[in-house]
């Protein structure tokens, strides 16, 4: 049996050691987070079936439950570990040539170590370690953002570090508040002793951790950070930045509001709130002229409409939810990395110049149609299941309040056809117009993670079953609160 | 003042009024004074016989709460890659002509140098056994190469060696972590070494081994710190 | 059988896109024989018993299923047959274009899309496969670059919109019934309030309605027709846009039934007649507006909307006849004007330009083109002896039994206008002086005529014949529960009166004897060549001598006033619209990060707030 500490130890340990790796054989680094991804991968996959019987708990130095930091890979939790593991194994080929001109050595250990903190957010069983690993997973992205050195970037990188710390800050002084009233850090422990939120010793530290993950998240009006910090940011990075940490945000929204606080009276917000961040996110998409910053507002607009699907909280919401996330992360990721290949060879970011590309660049180009077309929810593409999944349990809620905001959701999801399906015509159906190119040719490696997304949106919009199943069971852990209780604390 | 009473200004004073407001009110019902916390209770109670090591917040830091503090140790090696992968990147370099350090400052300097690395070594071996630890003896260790930095210029830190130790010292951190992992019973970081005697210099398995790798990682990653803003200034 | 139909269609489409990159010769004879098999195949399924077949168990919780009954054999039949016309007809067509393997993949895919749609069996099959076709038609539409690109974005929005309101409408029936089977569903509509019916009915209508391109939904079809590649206009407009026509059968005869969907409302305010006056109005003034159009395929996408009148029009009208003739205009309309696409996107192929002011005179260059030209146009007015002939006075028929003067009349006025656009199609193509840069036109291919011949001796053959066609759609009609029709081989008889082609060709004949004995006792002619206009003793100009702008000039002074197409103005007011928002709502995004701060204090002082004791909800 794979511990799921090895899921952490494993990438930090060669992490750490890119360094000393840098000094003995330059070219070896880059496919150091290729190895570690590939083994998380593996390793969390291996996982899942033993979690799907029972969730693997384990502590972290050997001390009993509260007293030490546990691991709990779920199905929640390893299904979102190997999935982060699949996008951070699929960039890390994609980076192999992409980032031939600038210092690399570092780029992957930052890129390790943020995929880490990802991990770690899932797997944890305790919110001060989360707080740690989110700060892991923030610091990277901080840094990563201004990685390219322009003054773009680096403006990107400072705004965001700003409103990050502030996230930050209310995360930890609503864990300090936790900690205060309730004397333990430890998620299952908690959810035990909370009762309800509806006293202020529970309900201001829920607020503040909210509002600080939320800031991660991208949630409306927490959000403003992203579109500057996802569109400076390299290509590859927005792809991970989309694709994984705001979902991962989230997650931990969810985790947090369901299983430690059982706050379902909040969730009718949440569900208001995600809608907003959906109309904002895909209102704001629709007049770009820059690719990636009209892709980083179509995110938030994504984001919304899981929160929404969250904040259904009926099991299917719930399922529609994780469904979207993932099938989010996977699309966006395609997104990203098809644009940052045509950018790449163009040289310009901006759509206008993306014109042509269907010649030059067949594969990408077809890697955003089909990236593109997902999100807005055509079959056969992922992206249909997960809105179908939201769409019918809003509506099977069966109330007057729920349908007007299916109405809200589907204008969203017409506005956000409007500008993909335009840029993808442009992507396909202009001509080159004669323009010169920046680079006459593009890495051949870029194009193999293009095509097993390609592939995986593909198999899993025709055969969602495939992962329905694991979903469902990851959507009961999130809402069955007092076996989480029981899962780490025993029966007691 | 002027700003304050402006718009701007109220509007903020409001809302920090409100957010005061909450968060006092839960503040006020945390009980202060009270052994309430179950977990604090424990750790005093069982932490010398748990772990073997007298200072007890050792004890939460490198036994408890030990996946805290390898993370901790990750944010700091995140932050100093970050900072100098920006810095190394961003082009734009200020030429400055650079003032020769006092005499004073010279020879303090010289003599100042091997104590403070004296000083914040003793602080992380010590760290399990007397207040102190690896972040405090790093911390230490950091503040010496800035006098150096100061001091004598011209002398610098290689940043392949501190990379190499900062490197090493953190795979060490894991590393030992697996080991626990393989030999102590299945645990990751568990403490698989013998405790020893207590007050002993060895003792406490492997406290004294994380504060050391702790403290060596983040001495070198001060200093690679220092050396990177440095280079950025000159 | 069904499964196979699908796994081909959608197979082949994709085969043929990576057989087209090793050589275009085999992919096309590949892509017309993966056709012609799917066409033998629904052949086969001719008169079969109704049956449901699970294709995809437990796709989200549903049983995907399949189903062929009458009505979805005469669609499907319909699909294949012209798409099979389609691959031949490109096979010229888009010769030199690039991006050929794209044009036959997505053309596959829509049709395999259509064939999917007609032959699902339940709701979201059906849901399913109408987006495949709907996003592979945006592509295709936007295939020529240019002016298509926005006809493309105005379609795709509008499809986008009508799945919306499909999807919502499916997944509500879902959650009040928990099925979406096509037979359960009629069992359960039967029992529902009329108020939720009407609700399902109108999301029905929306989604159908913009497909089907009945005002005010019909402003994405003009542009995307005349600036899609000829071979898919013809596609769009013989088929694609029917699949409209079918949901609606489906949905008001099939899933409601009769019963209910007339029994919504009474009088004028009834559910069924507000539709009828909406499809009066969608044959009136599209077919006017179509007469002052001065491009070509544009003349043909007003008509197509027009004629999508007439069809819906008899769908909804709610009587036995009405729906026959709805199915059978359907099927003629699939025929005539497939082939007009066809012709002019030849003409237009030849002469590079499909302007109606710039064309003439191309009867002497391409003779079988004006031929079938001509019978196409002859089945679109409605001549005897043409298929469209049946069709209308079908419908003109039950209209009047009915009583109902005011929609007659719409349907003959529509067909006036029918007459003008269709004779000036004629006269500016092919009549006229020959322009000098025409000179040189050529015949075009065998591959090229073939279609359209064949479709030509369709039209008349199933004018003569209407037996065949009226066949098989009283049988639709009949199991929906409509009395059935007295219909024999020559024509259809009723309680007011018998239509019979005999006694039309025998008038005819008759007529025909006469005119050519006044012809030939009249003075001889003399054959002069195109160049040779009597010009009453002045020289004879070089070049144009034929007065085709502004060719119905007085007509288009008095009517043109009535047709601004107010509705798109509407549209475009809502586009505006959503574009301010769009851009109001970007401002929250100041780019200050002070601002940016002020909005996370904010939040969380304004969630604060409630939970301190101002509750607003």
């Amino acid at each position: 049996m794979v511990n799921p500490a090895l899921l952490l130890a494993v990438p930090l340990a060669l992490a750490f050691l890119i360094p000393l790796v840098r000094l003995v054989a330059r070219g070896v680094v880059k496919w150091i987070p290729v190895f570690a991804m590939a083994f998380n991968f593996i390793a969390s996959v291996l996982i899942i079936p033993r979690a799907l019987e029972e969730a693997i708990v384990t502590e972290i130095g050997g001390f009993p439950a509260p007293f030490c930091i546990n691991l709990v890979a779920g199905p929640l939790g390893s299904i979102l570990s190997s999935f982060i593991a699949l996008i951070g194994l699929l960039v890390a080929i994609y980076s192999f040539d992409y980032l031939r001109e600038v210092p690399t050595a570092k780029y992957y250990t930052m890129y390790l170590l943020l995929l880490t903190g990802a991990t770690g957010i899932v797997l944890t069983g305790d919110i001060f370690n989360l707080f740690v690993f989110f700060e892991i997973l923030c610091i990277s992205s901080y840094s990563l953002v201004a990685y390219q050195g322009n003054k773009a970037g680096i403006e990107a990188s400072v705004k965001y570090l700003v409103q990050g710390s502030i996230g930050s800050s209310l995360l930890l002084l609503g864990i300090g508040l936790i900690y205060g009233q309730y004397g333990t850090l430890n998620m299952g422990d908690l959810a035990g002793k909370i009762e309800g939120i509806s006293s202020p010793s529970a309900f201001v530290p829920l607020v503040l951790m909210i509002t600080g993950l939320g800031v991660e998240a991208a949630i409306f009006p927490l959000n403003a950070w992203l579109p500057d910090a996802h569109s400076s940011a390299p290509s590859s990075i927005s792809a991970v930045l989309s694709g994984v940490a705001i979902g991962v945000g989230l997650y931990s929204i969810a985790r947090i509001l369901f299983t430690v606080f059982g706050g379902t009276a909040l969730l009718e917000t949440l569900a208001v709130i995600g809608l907003l961040t959906l109309l904002v996110g895909e209102l704001s998409a629709l007049s770009q002229d820059d690719v990636k910053r009209l892709l980083a507002y179509s995110s938030i607009g994504q984001m919304g409409l899981i929160a929404f699907g969250l904040g259904l909280a009926t099991g299917e919401g719930v399922t529609g939810g994780l469904f979207q996330l993932l099938s989010h992360g996977l699309s966006k990721a395609l997104l990203f990395l098809s644009v940052g290949y045509m950018i790449y060879r163009s040289g310009s970011k901006k759509i206008s110049d993306l014109q042509g590309s269907w010649k030059r660049t067949p594969v990408a180009s077809l890697g955003f149609a089909v990236g593109a077309f997902s999100l807005v929810g055509l079959p056969p593409f992922i992206g249909f299941p997960g809105k179908f999944l939201i769409v019918r349990s809003a509506l099977l809620k069966g109330e007057l309040f729920y349908t007007v905001l299916v109405a809200f959701v589907l204008f969203a999801t017409v506005v956000e056809g409007g500008y993909f399906f335009r840029v993808v015509q442009i992507i396909f159906f202009k001509g080159t117009g004669g323009r010169r190119l920046k680079r006459e040719v593009a890495p051949v490696s870029g194009l193999i993670p293009l095509v097993v997304l390609m592939l995986l949106i593909l198999i899993v919009g025709v055969y969602p079953g495939l992962i329905t199943g694991l979903i469902d069971s990851a959507a009961a852990e999130l809402t069955a609160r007092s076996s989480y209780f029981t899962l780490v604390m025993g029966s007691t | 003042m002027r700003d304050i009473l402006s718009f701007r200004g109220f509007v903020a004073l409001f809302l920090l009024g409100i957010i005061v407001a909450g968060i006092s009110s839960a503040v006020g019902q945390i009980p202060f004074g009270q052994p309430d916390s179950e977990v604090g209770q424990l750790y005093l109670e069982n932490g010398l016989q748990d772990t073997g090591a007298p200072n007890l917040v050792t004890s939460v830091v490198a036994g408890y709460r030990a996946l805290d503090t390898l993370g901790e140790v990750v944010v700091l090696f995140v932050a100093a890659t970050g900072l100098s992968a920006v810095l190394a990147t961003s082009k734009r370099r200020v030429e400055r002509e650079l003032e020769d350090a006092s005499l004073v400052l010279k020879t303090g300097c010289r003599i100042f140098f091997p104590l403070i690395l004296l000083f914040g070594a003793y602080l992380f071996i010590h760290g399990h056994l007397t207040p102190g630890g690896g972040f405090q003896g790093g911390a230490v260790i950091g503040s010496a190469f800035l006098l150096v930095y100061l001091g004598c210029s011209g002398r610098r830190v290689s940043a392949d060696a501190a990379g190499a130790i900062e490197s090493l010292s953190g795979f060490g951190f894991v590393f030992l972590g697996l080991l626990g992992l393989l030999v102590g019973g299945s645990y990751f970081l568990s403490n698989f070494l013998p405790k020893g005697d207590l007050y002993e210099l060895i003792s406490a398995g492997i406290f004294p081994l994380i504060y050391i790798l702790i403290g060596l990682k983040v001495g070198s990653e001060f200093a690679g710190i220092v050396d990177s803003m440095i280079e950025e200034s000159k | 059988m069904l499964e196979a139909i699908l796994v081909v269609a959608f197979g082949g489409a994709l085969v043929s896109y990576f057989l087209g990159r090793w050589t275009s010769r085999i992919r096309d004879y590949f892509a017309l024989g993966v056709w012609i098999a799917i066409l033998g195949m629904t052949s086969y399924l001719h008169q079969i018993e109704p049956k449901i077949s699970t294709f995809y168990p437990g796709f989200l919780g549903y049983d995907l299923s399949l189903r062929i009954t009458s009505l979805s054999w005469l669609f499907a039949v319909t699909v294949a047959a012209v798409s099979v016309l389609v691959i031949i007809y490109s096979f010229r067509y888009i010769k030199g274009h690039e991006k050929r393997n794209l044009f036959y993949f997505l053309l596959l895919l829509v049709n395999g899309g259509m064939m999917g749609i007609t032959l699902s069996g339940d709701l979201l099959s059906f849901y399913i496969f109408w987006e495949i076709a709907s996003w592979s038609t945006f592509l295709l539409i936007s295939f020529n670059r240019g002016k298509a690109l926005p006809a493309g974005l105005r379609y795709v929005v509008m499809s986008v919109i009508g799945s919306a309101a499909m999807l919502v409408a499916t997944l509500s029936l879902y959650s009040s019934y928990g099925t979406l089977a096509l037979s359960d569903l009629s069992t359960h509509l039967a029992t529902a309030g009329g108020g939720y019916v009407i609700f399902i009915f109108l999301l029905f209508f929306v989604s159908f309605g913009v497909k089907n391109a009945i005002v005010p939904f019909h402003t994405w079809l003009p542009p995307a027709h005349s600036e899609a590649p000829a071979p898919f206009s013809a596609v769009l407009s013989g088929l694609l846009v029917k699949m409209g026509t079918y949901g609606l059968i489906l949905i008001f005869y099939l899933i409601a039934g009769m019963k209910i969907f007339l029994g919504l409302g009474t009088g004028i305010w009834s559910f069924h007649y507000i539709i009828s006056a909406l499809a009066g109005v969608t044959i009136v003034v599209p077919s006017f507006i179509a007469v002052l159009q001065d491009d070509a395929k544009k003349t043909l996408a007003w008509s197509t909307v027009g004629q999508a009148g007439y069809i819906v029009l008899g769908v909804s009208f709610g009587t036995g006849l009405a729906l026959a003739a709805g199915i059978f205009h359907f099927l003629n309309h699939a025929m005539f004007k497939s082939l007009l696409f066809m012709s002019i996107g030849t003409v237009e192929r030849k002469t590079s330009t499909r302007d109606l002011n710039e064309l003439g005179g191309l009867v002497k260059r391409t003779p079988v083109l004006f031929v079938v030209t001509l019978v196409g146009a002859a089945g679109l007015i409605g001549i005897p002896l043409t298929n469209g002939f049946f069709s209308k006075w079908m419908l003109y028929k039950t209209l009047i039994l009915e009583g109902n003067p005011f929609l007659a009349f719409a349907a003959l006025v529509g067909t006036w206008g029918t007459v003008l656009y269709s004779y000036r199609l004629i006269h500016n193509v092919f009549f006229g002086q020959l322009p000098e840069k025409y000179r040189d036109v050529t015949r075009t291919s065998f591959s090229t005529y073939l279609p359209m011949v064949i479709l030509s001796i369709a039209i008349v053959f199933f004018g003569v014949f209407p037996g065949f066609l009226l066949g098989e759609i009283n049988v639709v009609t009949t199991s929906l529960g409509f009395t059935p029709l007295d219909v024999q081989l020559w024509g259809i008889s009723s309680d007011s009166g018998t239509v019979n082609t005999l006694n039309i060709l025998a008038a005819l004949a008759v007529v025909g004897v006469m005119v050519w004995y006044l012809f030939r006792s009249s003075a001889e002619t003399t054959e002069v060549s195109q160049e040779d206009s009597y010009t009453a003793g002045a020289p004879v100009p070089q070049g144009r001598f034929t007065y085709t702008a502004d060719f119905y000039r007085p007509l288009e002074k008095i009517i043109r006033p009535y047709l601004k197409d107010r509705i798109e103005d509407f549209y475009g007011m809502l586009v505006g619209f959503v574009g301010v928002l769009s851009d109001t709502v970007r401002r929250i995004y100041t780019g200050y990060v002070g601002t940016y701060v002020a909005y996370i204090l904010a939040l969380l002082a304004a969630v604060l707030l409630v939970q301190l004791g101002w509750k607003p909800w």
